[in-house]
């Protein structure tokens, strides 16, 4: 996490001395998505802000992802314009951590504690750019890998306590196809 | 024409990328612990039955307090005594192993346990040289070990010990995955100790059998077993009549037994021992309840936390001075209450991990907190002559409450690790 936000500072300056300099413009990206796998299909939602420099953008990323369980990414995200114009494709990878933002569930009676999990996703995307302007319209297709960590206790039928509870723990690793439309300022 | 073609176009791939998302598979593992049972002959383990060097204090259980001896089950293993002669250095005096005793109570100076689902009557005249008198089989309930395993039945062989063994599996989908065959879980399945005014022993609330002159009553998970005990060498089963689903805990008092059940409180009358007559009921939603009673009321303790599936944690007041119809007083909010114990106008509840709670009961209307012993998972307690015994997930604690207010710390045992 130290090293993400070290990151995230580091982009800041860069993009802060991005107005004087224009070698590295400050670059903002909008995604909204959705997430198809096994499990079914779902929203995702993504903010990434960065840095341009020449073909390149390198970003730091965060959203909210609402496959099978919600949960927040924190991520990276490097991008690789094939060329430079206003319309291109584009490579991009991104690489983070999954923080699981737990949902309220009454119906059941064990108690779940989550540890955060591996974030990744690539894809491949086409940008059209308007006209003498850095905004653009973006849109991808990729795959995106979340994994996370349940640990689950249930109480057991006790009449002599103290009794331990049964303990479970699940490693989700889930696969999808990630198809994102986005806007570039 | 272009734009007919494009949205065509757009239409046709993301049909295609839907259609690619179904070859993404997600990979789900679960990891859990198998327990192995080992066994062990019962020949083999009634000749184990005698007293030896004590042994660290573990999972502490049910607690017996007779004379100047604390007993205190370690689950599943046997019974700790203690020697209290000396409140402020509760010492250990010997060990008395006894597979799958979780229960334990006593009748002059004989000791009856459960070994699974037999019963055991030791002479404990000297507790450092106790014999095993008798054994009557199947007394109990068969030991539920969680899904898809039970206790034997009827063959030569106990579980003597368990083996614990970390097993991954891969799953298909967590939501449908309730029901595991090979998840077996060790947890306790029945419990407690006694106390009959006429028997020198005091018991916690949460036994599960008692004794009352010369009769033992035993939950049998749906039934009430009655044994004449007058000789332990002969003891007799008389009747088991049925007390209701989810029995859990009995509460001797006066001539009457008070059974806390999962949906609710049975008063037993004991005109005739051999042959316990309901004379009462009270009715609360699933939960799990310890009961205690005086002349006038019976307090009820619900809570949630385990596979009773309640949703409160709560203390009732019930008024008992009709019998055949109590009436729900007052219900006064808790934590996670488990255990509890009175002496005079002194109410001591075991409030699970918000420790112990020492209410002054003069008026159940208004309860007032006395005292809140904070940092200690408590469970059960006895409150005898100015002392309270209290049994708490990191150990057992003796306090002198002869002013309440300042509740005065005697002795601990703390759990091993």
């Amino acid at each position: 996490m130290k090293i993400f936000f070290r990151i995230v500072a580091a982009l800041l300056v860069l993009s802060g001395t991005a107005a004087a300099q224009s070698a590295y413009p400050f670059r903002s990206q909008q995604y909204i998505g959705m997430l198809n796998g096994e499990w079914g299909t779902a929203l995702s939602l993504q903010s990434v802000n960065g840095v341009q420099h020449k073909d390149w953008f390198l970003g730091a990323g965060a959203g909210l992802d609402y496959y099978k369980f919600r949960t927040i990414p924190l991520f990276l995200s490097v991008s690789r314009f094939i060329t430079p114009a206003q319309r291109s494709f584009f490579i991009s990878v991104d690489g983070g951590v999954n923080f699981m933002w737990p949902e309220i569930d009454k119906t059941v009676f064990y108690d779940s504690r989550w540890k955060p999990g591996l974030y990744a996703a690539g894809s491949v995307g086409y940008k059209i750019g308007l006209k003498d302007k850095s905004d653009a319209f973006l849109m991808s297709i990729g795959y995106s890998a979340k994994y996370l960590k349940e640990k689950r206790e249930t109480p057991t039928l006790c009449f002599n306590p103290p009794c331990a509870p049964t303990v479970e723990t699940y490693n989700y690793g889930l696969n999808r196809l990630s198809i994102r439309l986005g806007w570039q300022f | 024409m272009k734009k007919i073609l494009f949205t065509a176009k757009l239409f046709f791939a993301a049909t295609l990328a839907v259609m690619l998302g179904g070859c993404f598979k997600d990979s789900i593992t679960k990891t859990y612990a198998i327990m192995r049972p080992v066994y062990k002959s019962r020949t083999e383990a009634l000749a184990e039955i005698k007293s030896g060097p004590s042994q660290p204090l573990k999972s502490p259980g049910k607690i017996f307090l007779r004379g100047n001896y604390l007993f205190v089950n370690e689950v599943d293993k046997g019974v700790h005594v203690f020697d209290n002669s000396n409140p402020s250095s509760l010492r250990e005096a010997a060990f008395i192993a006894i597979p799958g005793n979780i229960d334990i109570g006593m009748k002059d100076h004989i000791l009856y346990a459960d070994m699974y689902r037999d019963l055991v009557a030791l002479d404990i005249s000297d507790p450092l040289q106790v014999k095993l008198l008798k054994t009557v089989r199947d007394v109990f309930a068969p030991r539920d070990f969680g899904v898809g395993m039970a206790e034997m039945g009827n063959d030569d062989m106990i579980v003597a010990g368990w083996v614990m063994k970390d097993t991954t599996v891969a799953i298909e989908s967590v939501e449908n995955n309730w029901v595991c065959p090979n998840c077996i879980t060790l947890d306790s399945y029945a419990g407690s100790a006694n106390v009959g005014s006429p028997a020198p022993g005091i018991s916690g609330s949460m036994a599960r059998f008692s004794i009352v002159n010369d009769y033992l009553y035993a939950i049998q998970s749906s039934t009430l077993g009655v044994y004449h005990i007058a000789d332990p060498l002969n003891i007799e089963a008389k009747s088991a009549p049925w007390a209701g689903l989810g029995i859990e805990t009995i509460y001797p008092f006066k001539n009457k037994l008070f059974i806390g059940s999962q949906t609710g409180m049975f008063i037993y009358g004991l005109n005739n021992p051999a042959a316990p007559q309901k004379e009462g009921s009270f009715f609360h939603a699933s939960a799990c309840d310890p009961v205690i009673a005086d002349d006038a009321f019976a307090f009820v303790t619900l809570r949630t936390g385990n596979s009773c599936m309640s949703s409160f944690n709560e203390l009732n007041v019930v008024s008992i001075e009709n019998i055949g119809l109590p009436q729900l007083v007052k219900a006064y909010p808790m934590t996670n209450p488990h255990g509890l114990a009175k002496d005079g106008n002194l109410l001591f509840i075991c409030d699970g991990k918000d420790g112990l709670k020492i209410y002054n009961a003069s008026n159940v209307n208004d309860l007032q907190l006395i005292k809140h012993l904070t940092g200690m998972e408590t469970y059960d307690v006895i409150a005898w002559n100015k002392k309270l015994i209290l049994v708490a997930a990191n150990g057992i604690y003796q306090y002198d409450y002869s002013n309440p207010q300042h509740i005065r710390l005697l002795s601990t045992v703390a759990v091993s690790h």
